[in-house]
């Protein structure tokens, strides 16, 4: 294994792993979406961008943030740790205004073709929810003070 | 578009999909009861997984026969990522579940077996031309 698999460094206890427990379930469903939103946004940018250029540019911001989290959370580090965080952060201000504006404005997103578009109801709404739960996640493991 | 998105592709594989759907409905359900017990995966939900992508395969193969039968689906492309991620689901997420010592193992599987429906759904939908979520533009 790769740097980082050992306690923290220092004086504070180390935070729990990103990787195991809870966190397991977590990367496996940010997996799914990374390549669900990878595979549907490459198709997009490829086949139709210049259709939607705004919903699909969203979406393949969208599909990045997704992989890096994914990653991240895999790398289990304290500086990856806090990609995560900020990641996660973006993900859920991404599918409340993205999602907001796809409500208020349908018309701006024509194609329905963010992975955000209406908080992200093709998707189950998993993109709402999920980074509620990632953060809390990130939260119930962090290094104790 | 090509003269078979003309042509209405009709789903070949409506048994075999249903199957695929029981059996992965049933393993999140065994899954998704061992992780609320706190249990680890036990050797036998292997074998439910093992029938489960058997039966995949078996859909796959069929797809593909009524394809070169001349059923070809709506949107090819789509299609083929979709099959692919399906194929690859069950064994990828068992593997990734099967390393965690704790329940959460079971909980990843669950996942997989709420995952695999909804994929044979899309499948579907994108053989038939169905598909509306992606947006025809």
């Amino acid at each position: 294994m790769a740097e980082g698999t050992g306690p923290a460094e220092g004086t504070s206890p180390a935070a729990a792993s990103t990787k195991h427990g809870a966190g397991r379930a977590l990367i496996t469903v940010y997996a799914i979406l990374a390549v669900g939103a990878s595979a549907r946004s490459l198709y997009e940018l490829v086949v139709k961008f210049d259709q939607a250029p705004l919903a699909y540019g969203l979406s393949a911001v969208a599909a990045v943030v997704y992989c890096v989290i994914t990653v991240a959370l895999v790398k289990d580090t304290p500086r990856w740790r806090r990609v995560a965080f900020v990641c996660m952060v973006a993900e859920l201000v991404g599918v409340l205004v993205v999602g907001t504006l796809s409500v208020v404005d349908p018309a701006a997103f024509d194609a329905k073709s963010s992975v955000w578009f209406w908080y992200g109801r093709d998707y189950l709404f998993i993109p709402l929810v999920l980074p509620i739960l990632g953060l809390n996640f990130l939260r119930r493991t962090r290094a104790a003070r | 578009m090509t003269s078979a998105a003309l042509l209405a592709s009709d789903w070949p594989v409506t048994s075999v999909a249903a199957v695929v759907t029981v059996l992965s409905l049933a393993l999140a359900v065994v899954a998704g009861v061992l992780a609320l017990l706190d249990r680890k995966l036990p050797r036998w939900v292997l074998g439910l997984v093992a029938l489960l992508e058997l039966a995949v395969v078996v859909l796959a193969i069929q797809c593909v026969v009524a394809w070169i039968g001349g059923n070809a689906p709506a949107d090819p492309v789509v299609f083929l990522a979709y099959l692919l991620v399906v194929l690859l689901a069950a064994p990828g997420t068992v593997w990734w579940g099967a390393a965690e010592p704790g329940r959460w193992g079971a909980g990843v599987v669950c996942i997989a077996g709420l995952l695999i429906p909804v994929l044979v759904i899309r499948l579907q939908q994108v053989w038939t031309g169905a598909a509306t979520v992606t947006g025809h533009g």
